[in-house]
């Protein structure tokens, strides 16, 4: 597959284009069906059906701009650490930061914390604490002579892990009673996402985005290997750690929303990287805008496929996500791969 | 004349044996330094120091008088240049967009390249004879101009030194020769002083003003390159016995006597 060259701005343009559509087809599908006027005089303020306004404003649209900022953090998150361990498999979490999440929304439900703090749940904070703690850990089990190893991080990552896991599984095993309510949770998704969660997480997601994208420069140098990159002047263990702070904290964000929603981060890069090349400076913000894209498209099937209820984004990702890879894959040339 | 590299008393380790043990060194301005040695005698590990990859245990650095501590990380990218034995060369940057990076120091997170960046690089490239590469990925490149190109990213980096680690090691004898050949070139025409480990002790004679000979972390000889690779000195440092044989044009040349 040869990839596409055209200018950065107007392929973000037709990104956008593509966003809009597939938030406009989302916002009419579900389980009322309305139709694309009925959106447009909702979003304006001027329906007349009270209950359809709060099916859009408050029920679809926060789910819409949920699941397109933690795709944005997930793919992000993702591209970056593809580039700073220059390992394809590489994501955000193998840091840790999921399985740390995992385990402090576990323990949550099982003392039965439910109350609340600054409208969030208490159980969500807890998940948002012990993922930041969880990569803390990995980042410093993984120093080799004092210096931040690819190696050392990658595998303390996979320890760390396994680990965390592991007490997840003893919890499962003391407490049948809670094991419904912590396996669904840990399958993420965005039912009953509400505004206060989605203002909260948004600005730093976004914030997080834009700081990434202005190391393009230096992701393209540290892909080239470290040695490289501190031969034109980067600094770069400074730039490890706080790429790796970065993006444990948009991780953290998206599992304080959404739960663990897997492979956004490996496939939306790889796909960008197929489609539009490798190099960073624009890499970074297609793969945001094309992780956006991507979990709003999975979540809105996962909402529409069953007549009744719905199903896990996470099993949705992978269903309509691996086919579509594996596809490309096929027909992409070497060095649009890292 | 200042030297531009000084190094005094420098002591690495890595764990506990010394890679380099009490080097003492001036560097002149302009000048074609080989370093040679066998295997694992500190010669890359010399370089990585002078451009404060490794910090050393012992011992200073100074570039052009000031120590290196004192430099910024992209301020000592100004003075030093390194040319990398190993590069990622798969992944599928543009060869442009390979020397480009060399302008990374003189740039900072809010101001990216400018037209002057890619005048600077186009030149390069030009000087370097990549230029009508600049479009193909550098996955695409053979041996030989992948070399050319990465030093074309090194004189994009305007350093008045270039550090070359093994800058022939793995290519065929035409582009041997056509690398070295553009480093005198560099030397010659804009002053820059280039330090560079030689595995073939006829080019670092053809090719180098002053040779550095290592062995076991330690700079065993340091002078003229015609005195400093003698016959005695190279039978000693590799341990073999050595032919010397010297042509019409008095060029001295030393082969292995199997």
């Amino acid at each position: 597959m040869k990839k596409i060259t055209g200018k950065t701005g107007y392929i973000m343009l037709a990104l956008f284009v593509l966003w809009l559509l597939c938030a406009m087809v989302s916002l009419t599908m579900g389980a009322a069906q309305v139709t694309v006027k009925e959106v447009v005089s909702a979003l304006m303020g001027q329906s007349s059906d009270s209950s359809l306004s709060t099916i859009i404003m408050d029920v679809r649209l926060p789910r819409i701009v949920g699941a397109t900022v933690v795709g944005m953090a997930l793919a992000t998150s993702g591209t970056s650490m593809q580039a700073l361990f220059r390992n394809p498999m590489a994501d955000p979490f193998i840091l840790g930061t999921s399985s740390g999440a995992a385990l402090g929304i576990a323990v949550g439900m099982v003392l039965g914390i439910y109350s609340g703090m600054l409208g969030f749940g208490l159980i969500s904070i807890m998940g948002f604490i012990f993922a930041i703690a969880a990569t803390m850990l990995v980042m410093s089990l993984g120093r080799i002579s004092g210096r931040m190893s690819n190696t050392g991080i990658l595998l303390s990552g996979i320890v760390v892990s396994s680990f965390l896991l592991s007490i997840i599984s003893l919890l499962y095993v003391f407490n049948h009673d809670k094991i419904a309510s912590i396996y669904l949770w840990t399958m993420g998704g965005f039912n009953g996402v509400s505004w206060d969660k989605i203002q909260l997480i948004t600005l730093p997601i976004i914030i997080g985005v834009i700081f990434l994208s202005l190391k393009a420069r230096e992701f393209n140098a540290i892909t080239l290997g470290e040695d490289y990159a501190a031969g034109i002047g980067m600094n770069v263990e400074g730039f490890k750690k706080t790429t790796m702070i970065v993006t444990a904290m948009l991780v953290a964000f998206s599992v304080f929303v959404s739960g663990i929603i897997g492979f956004v981060g490996i496939i939306v890069p790889h796909l960008m990287r197929m489609i539009f090349g490798v190099d960073h400076k624009r890499m970074i913000l297609l793969s945001a805008m094309g992780g956006g894209i991507f979990l709003l498209v999975c979540d809105t099937l996962s909402r529409v496929i069953l007549q009744s209820g719905e199903i896990p984004v996470g099993i949705v990702t992978s269903l309509f996500g691996a086919p579509f890879f594996l596809l490309i894959l096929r027909r992409t040339k070497p060095e649009n791969m890292l | 004349m200042n030297p531009i590299i000084t190094l005094k008393d420098l002591s690495f380790s890595y764990e506990k044996d010394w890679i380099l043990d009490d080097i003492n060194l001036s560097v002149p301005k302009g000048a074609f330094v080989a370093v040679i040695g066998p295997n694992g005698c500190g010669k890359s590990t010399l370089l990585k120091t002078i451009c404060r990859m490794l910090l050393p245990q012992k011992g200073s650095i100074q570039i052009k008088g000031k120590d290196i501590n004192q430099y910024g990380h992209r301020e000592l990218a100004r003075e030093v240049a390194i040319v990398h034995q190993h590069a990622n060369a798969n992944f599928g940057l543009t060869c442009e967009e390979m020397v480009m990076m060399g302008r990374y120091p003189y740039q900072t997170t809010w101001k990216w390249e400018n037209k002057e960046d890619s005048k600077i690089a186009k030149e390069c490239m030009i000087y370097c004879g990549v230029w009508e590469f600049r479009r193909r990925s550098m996955s695409e490149l053979s041996g030989g101009e992948f070399q050319r190109l990465m030093i074309a990213k090194a004189l994009a980096q305007q350093t008045e030194i270039v550090l070359m680690d093994e800058p022939v090691a793995s290519l065929d004898l035409k582009y041997q020769i056509e690398i070295l050949r553009l480093c005198k070139k560099l030397i010659n025409e804009k002053g820059i002083t280039i330090i560079a480990p030689i595995h073939d002790i006829n080019l670092a004679i053809q090719f180098s003003d002053l040779t550095i000979i290592m062995n076991k972390g330690k700079i065993v000889e340091y002078g003229e390159t015609r005195e400093t690779i003698s016959h005695t000195n190279i039978e000693n440092l590799y341990d073999i016995k050595v032919k010397q044989v010297v042509d019409a044009e008095e060029n001295i040349y030393y082969f292995p006597a199997i």
